[in-house]
């Protein structure tokens, strides 16, 4: 009973999530960078604390690097021509 | 009245006017030369030797890559996450097309050997969809129109586009647009898929991998590089090659040259995936640049003097707004597009714009390959490969073949040296 979709919006699954930290991943950005989890329209909102759960389990049970997965602007999506009038007014 | 026109084309870095036609045709001739050249195997030319990496992104990892290719036991060092500086926050583009005259042949030579590397293990999402660079003007339109002469004699396959064909080939551009140049073979890869899959050869091949573990130091021996000292204590090797990007500077002491590399942030925006776009090519103009990802969302960026100089990742509000401004303009059909992630990223200048490949006068066995102006992504396949040339040409005495000294031979990395003047001992 492993396989939990972690990011919905990526579709990646607690094994491929498992794998990557088993391949060397040590926190929650280097898993991003290994299967996608976060990347989605809700920019892991919906998974981040999943996966920094995660990563927090390793063989050694420590975290090697305290790094967490960015946040990044916008926190909803806008679109390209709201970032200009918003700036115009 | 004269009005004054712009030039705002975001990549054309050659001057078309400056530029001669004999060195433009002296690209065609390099880039032969050179392909003809990295042909030959490399397997088993490195065997026995020790080569230590210093900084794992995609510089350092495709090092690492060709070395373990030809038989080096490599064992590489990364300050922090492998891939997560420049080299997992850039666009992604491997382009010839746009680059100065001088730049071309290894650009190209580079394409190939991503396109190379990515059928035979290296997952990289490489795709050829073509860099089409839009002119707005009139002005635009006629250094494009110059442009299009020396890529020509430069072996570069382009189309130009009217206005009209722009339309048609370019979902949501600017109908008012002055046509558009089309580089037909230029490239783009998925860095994060690259990264990881480099990193997964070079495992399977005993390259040992150590991140989170920044090099302290250069041992030196008699005149000679020993290797390096980290936490991790004393790493003995036959040569030490840095590839530390903006964080280069660092090393001038221990290179015994000023390796004058300056960071600088730039940054990108990403729209939710778009349908209906699959062909959608690199493109360019109005001081921004965008493309589609392999998963289908439209990536916008555009850097330039006005950004802050340093290690400042955090997106600023003033650039996502120039992006958005200048990518609604240039693509009025993808204004309404929703932005659902913005990141930047540290880009490595050199005062010339070229960078700095090659040894460092200091000690034997010492060598630099960094400072790609905002280009690494694209040549780090070539650079890669040539390290391989270029560290033979020091250890067993096999002179860099000419082929190679056509296209690096400006890059070295002692240049700066007397230009440094404001020294006071
Ligand atoms: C927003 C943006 C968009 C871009 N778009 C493109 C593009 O479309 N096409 C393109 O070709 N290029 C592009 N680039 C440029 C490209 O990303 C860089 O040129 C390339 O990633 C440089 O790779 P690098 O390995 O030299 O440097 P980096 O990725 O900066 O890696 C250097 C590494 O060295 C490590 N390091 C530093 N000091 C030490 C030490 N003492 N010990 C151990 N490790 C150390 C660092 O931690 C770092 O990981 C873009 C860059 C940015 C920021």
């Amino acid at each position: 009973m492993n396989d939990h979709m972690i990011c919905r919006c990526e579709d990646v699954t607690a094994t491929e999530v498992r794998a990557a930290i088993d391949a060397g991943a040590c926190n929650a950005q280097e898993v991003k960078m290994r299967t996608r989890a976060g990347m989605g329209p809700c920019q892991g909102r919906v998974c981040r604390p999943a996966v920094e759960a995660m990563v927090g389990v390793t063989d050694e049970g420590v975290l090697r690097s305290n790094s967490a997965m960015t946040v990044h602007l916008p926190v909803r999506p806008v679109s390209l021509q709201d970032l200009v009038i918003e700036r115009e007014q | 009245m004269s009005v004054v026109l712009e030039n705002r084309l975001t990549m054309l870095s050659m001057d078309p006017l400056a530029t001669t036609e004999e060195e433009s045709a002296r690209a065609a001739s390099d880039y032969a030369n050179l392909t003809a050249h990295l042909a030959a195997d490399t397997a088993g030319t490195m065997a026995g030797q020790r080569v230590v990496v210093v900084g794992g992104g995609v510089i350092g990892l495709m090092t690492a890559l060709y070395l373990t290719r030809a038989g080096a036991q490599v064992e590489l060092f990364e300050a922090q996450s492998l891939g997560a500086a420049a080299s997992g926050r850039n666009a992604g583009g491997i382009y010839a097309f746009g680059r100065a005259i001088d730049e071309v042949a290894l650009a190209r030579a580079s394409m190939d050997l991503w396109e190379d590397l990515s059928t035979r293990g290296i997952d990289s999402h490489f795709q050829r969809p073509g860099h089409a660079m839009i002119a707005l003007n009139d002005h635009e339109r006629s250094l494009l129109d110059l442009a299009e002469r020396h890529y020509a004699l430069a072996g570069l396959p382009t189309r130009m586009l009217s206005p009209e064909e722009a339309v048609a080939m370019l979902p949501g551009v600017n109908p008012d647009n002055a046509g558009a140049l089309m580089g037909t073979t230029d490239g783009q890869g998925y860095p994060f898929t690259a990264v990881t899959s480099i990193i997964a050869e070079l495992r399977a091949a005993d390259a040992i991998i150590h991140d989170h573990c920044p090099v302290q130091s250069v041992i030196e021996r008699g005149g000679h590089a020993r290797g390096v000292r980290s936490e991790r204590g004393v790493t003995e090797a036959d040569h030490v090659i840095l590839c530390a990007g903006p964080w280069l500077a660092g090393f001038s002491e221990s290179a015994g040259c000023n390796l004058a590399v300056r960071p600088r942030r730039s940054q990108l925006m990403v729209t939710e995936r778009i349908a209906g776009l699959e062909n959608f090519p690199f493109v360019s103009g109005n001081r921004v640049y965008a493309r589609r990802t392999h998963a289908g969302n439209i990536m916008v960026g555009g850097g330039g003097p006005w950004e802050q100089d340093g290690y400042n990742v955090t997106s600023s509000y003033e650039a996502l707004s120039f992006l958005g401004k200048h990518m609604s303009e240039l693509f009025p059909g993808l204004a309404g597009a929703p932005i659902i992630r913005a990141f930047a990223g540290t880009v490595e200048l050199t005062a010339d714009h070229l960078p700095l490949f090659g040894p460092a006068p200091a000690m034997a066995g010492l060598w630099i390959s960094a400072g790609y102006n905002g280009h690494g992504f694209g040549l780090c396949a070539a650079m890669g490969r040539l390290t391989v040339d270029l560290i033979r040409s020091g250890s067993d005495s096999v002179p860099l073949p000419a082929a190679v000294n056509a296209v690096v031979g400006e890059f070295g990395p002692d240049r700066f040296n007397v230009k440094q003047g404001n020294s006071h001992e």
